[in-house]
């Protein structure tokens, strides 16, 4: 099938595990209403690559993207595991066109191994899901938002990611559906 | 209206920094202006104002400090974040003398960047306006609603009010099951502290050497597998609540770590050197006695005063009258919202058992209880025999000495299960139904309603 206009494509980068692909693309639907195909993987660009700081550009990547995605969804969610950075922030959980077409999450700080804690299938899962539904959020206009249970809340620490709830504010919820009114 | 943040230029030769700090700096609902080069820079703010500036301080022709000495005489308003890269610090030093608010080493922690932005924000008196703005916004989300009537829960209700708005530590008491997180929630969610985080930490549930990391986070690489930083409760909770959930199960050495921060209201980081200082307030809950533990010498006197500030005892549900019965038939309510299933609401019989119940669970094996009469009813009424076995047998106990008793029970289920259909029971209890006719009668079994 393929997306069409007011939907919404997961596109991944690199190998994500499909189990992970089903349960990004399940909150997508949920969240947003509307359908979220998986599109075909594409590998990383080297571009993007910081040899010194052995990270991911993600306005890169995001360029990568811009150039190389399909015509017809209306938004396209980059789902990389590779930690991401910018130029000058020494790490992002993922990044997004405020107002605009693309979007891309990193899974790297998502995983409680990373913190030296044991491995929780579900927790991580969810955690994506949350950073999945957050970017795309960035795409319809949305800033963030002070309410620490809303997922437009920014938290710089995944742990905040774990207090906020899988779903918009009344507040965003509102600015969502006048965004997508037009 | 939508713009809550401030008007950020971003000054730096190198597009790639412009557009990704930009873009972040608007995710973040800030308002933003870029400039490729100090003229520029210049320019723009001849028509147009901004609150704060990000200067780079290395670029070609006009160098950050010469955008600087001119941004601060001519509009000595704006704040300037010098952005500089690690060997051009002392640089950056000489920037802020010459009036820049501070500096920033390229690469910068997403979260630095944010804490100097609101501490110029709050400078600027910009803050307020978000304070103002976040108070006309009414809370829609707030906690669920919680069922009391009695009085007991009445008073308690109003301690809830009168103590959310101070900072008070609050400790609340109260068997397992009867709402103490809820409780907490709700002073939470009463004070001016709602749009913070309200982060639970359940002491009980850790091991004794994982209680220091999740209170107080650590520092990247602080021991094999910490590949990032762990930001600790402490740190989350940071002009919020923090509930710290069963202190009764603190180790020795883990209420001597918790005394320190409440007394200093500071801490570092596990492998980290620097002090964070943290604007929390505690809510602590326990279904231990703690004065009994006190006086055991299981629990630090000095640390029960600490919690035992204001202090609230749930009583259990059993003492609670008809809020049994209320919260039985909210809890109905609820899951009967969720599903599609057309359910009335519970027979007089089930109703006087689940009032007559002892329930040690408390609220929470009550709500437990409807779930499972909710899953297995198949008509439209949850009726005696629905309720978990523990429950009703609680009550056939009671009067099954005799046989006869027991004879009137057994019909009764059997009535209940086959939907009062007396062929079919006759033929379960392997009678006649004229017998069983005559034994309703004699024992007066009615049918549920
Ligand atoms: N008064 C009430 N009204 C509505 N729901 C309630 C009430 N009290 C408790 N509950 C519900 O009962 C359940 C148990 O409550 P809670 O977790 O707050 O109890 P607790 O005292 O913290 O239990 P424990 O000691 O086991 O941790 C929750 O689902 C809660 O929402
Ligand atoms: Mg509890
Ligand atoms: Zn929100
Ligand atoms: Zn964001």
């Amino acid at each position: 099938m393929l997306a069409g206009a007011n939907d919404i494509a997961i596109q991944p980068l690199g190998a994500i595990r499909p189990e992970l692909l089903a349960r990004i693309q399940a909150s997508l639907q949920n969240i947003y209403g509307s359908t979220a195909a998986i599109l075909p993987p594409l590998k990383i660009p080297r571009e993007a690559w910081i040899a010194a700081r052995q990270q991911y550009d993600s306005t890169k990547i995001i360029r990568f993207m811009t150039r190389s995605a399909p015509a017809a969804p209306e938004r396209i969610l980059g789902v990389c595991d590779v930690d991401l950075c910018t130029p000058i922030l020494t790490f992002v959980f993922g990044a997004a066109e405020v107002g605009g077409r693309f979007a891309v999450i990193s899974l790297q700080r998502l995983r409680p191994e990373a913190y030296g804690l044991p491995a929780d299938r579900l927790l991580f899962m969810q955690r994506c899901a949350k950073a999945a539904v957050h970017e795309l959020g960035h795409t319809f206009g949305l800033r963030h938002c002070y309410r620490y249970d809303c997922i437009m809340f920014s938290c710089c620490s995944v742990e905040g990611t774990d207090l906020k709830q899988e779903r918009f504010c009344p507040r965003c919820a509102e600015k969502l559906r006048d965004a997508r009114k037009c | 209206m939508d713009t809550v943040g401030t008007r950020i230029m971003i000054v730096d030769d190198e597009e790639i920094v412009r557009v990704s700090l930009g873009n972040w700096l608007k995710e973040d609902g800030h308002e933003v202006m870029l400039a490729a080069s100090g003229l520029e820079a210049l320019q723009m703010l001849e028509d147009r104002i901004c609150d704060i500036m990000l200067l780079d301080l290395k670029m070609p022709r006009m160098s950050g400090l010469e955008v600087l000495a001119k941004v601060k005489t001519s509009k000595p308003g704006i704040q300037v974040l010098m952005m500089t890269a690690y060997a051009s610090v002392e640089t950056a030093v000489d920037a802020m003398q010459k009036g820049a608010y501070d500096y920033l080493v390229k690469p910068f922690e997403p979260e630095e960047l944010k804490i100097l932005i609101k501490r110029v924000m709050e400078k600027q008196a910009l803050q307020q306006e978000n304070v103002a703005l976040k108070q006309r916004i009414e809370d829609a989300f707030g906690t669920d609603e919680i069922v009391g009537e009695c009085p007991a829960m009445k008073t308690i209700f109003q301690l809830v009010r009168d103590v959310a708005a101070s900072n008070s530590t609050v400790l609340i008491t109260g068997e397992s099951g009867t709402g103490k997180e809820l409780i907490a929630k709700a002073i939470h969610a009463n004070s001016d502290r709602k749009y913070m985080p309200f982060v639970p930490v359940s002491l009980g549930a850790l091991p004794e050497t994982l209680v220091e990391s999740e209170l107080f986070g650590h520092q990247k690489g602080a021991f094999t597998g910490a590949t990032y930083a762990r930001r600790g409760r402490f740190e989350l909770a940071d002009g919020g609540t923090l509930f710290l959930d069963e202190i009764g199960d603190l180790s020795p050495k883990a209420q001597v770590d918790l005394l320190r921060v409440l007394q200093e209201s500071k801490f570092t980081r596990i492998g980290g050197t620097r002090e964070v200082s943290v604007d929390v307030r505690i809510v602590a809950a326990t279904n231990r006695d703690l004065r009994q533990m006190v006086k055991e010498g299981q629990f630090r006197e000095d640390l029960f005063y600490r919690f035992n500030v204001v202090s609230i005892e749930l009583p259990p549900l059993r003492e609670r009258g008809d809020d049994i019965v209320l919260l039985a038939q909210r809890f109905l309510r609820e899951f009967a919202s969720k599903t599609n299933k057309p359910i009335k609401g519970f027979s007089n019989e089930a109703l006087a058992i689940i009032r007559g119940y002892d329930w040690p669970g408390n609220v929470r094996e009550l709500e437990n209880a409807v779930e499972r009469a909710f899953v297995v009813v198949k008509g439209e009424v949850i009726k005696s025999n629905h309720l978990p076995f523990n429950i009703r047998s609680r009550e056939e106990q009671a009067d099954s000495r005799s046989l006869k008793a027991v004879e009137k029970h057994h019909i009764r289920r059997v009535l209940a299960e086959t939907g009062w259909n007396i062929s079919q029971a006759a033929k379960a209890l392997e009678i006649d139904r004229v017998t069983l006719y005559n034994k309703i009668k004699k024992y007066d079994i009615q049918e549920e309603t």
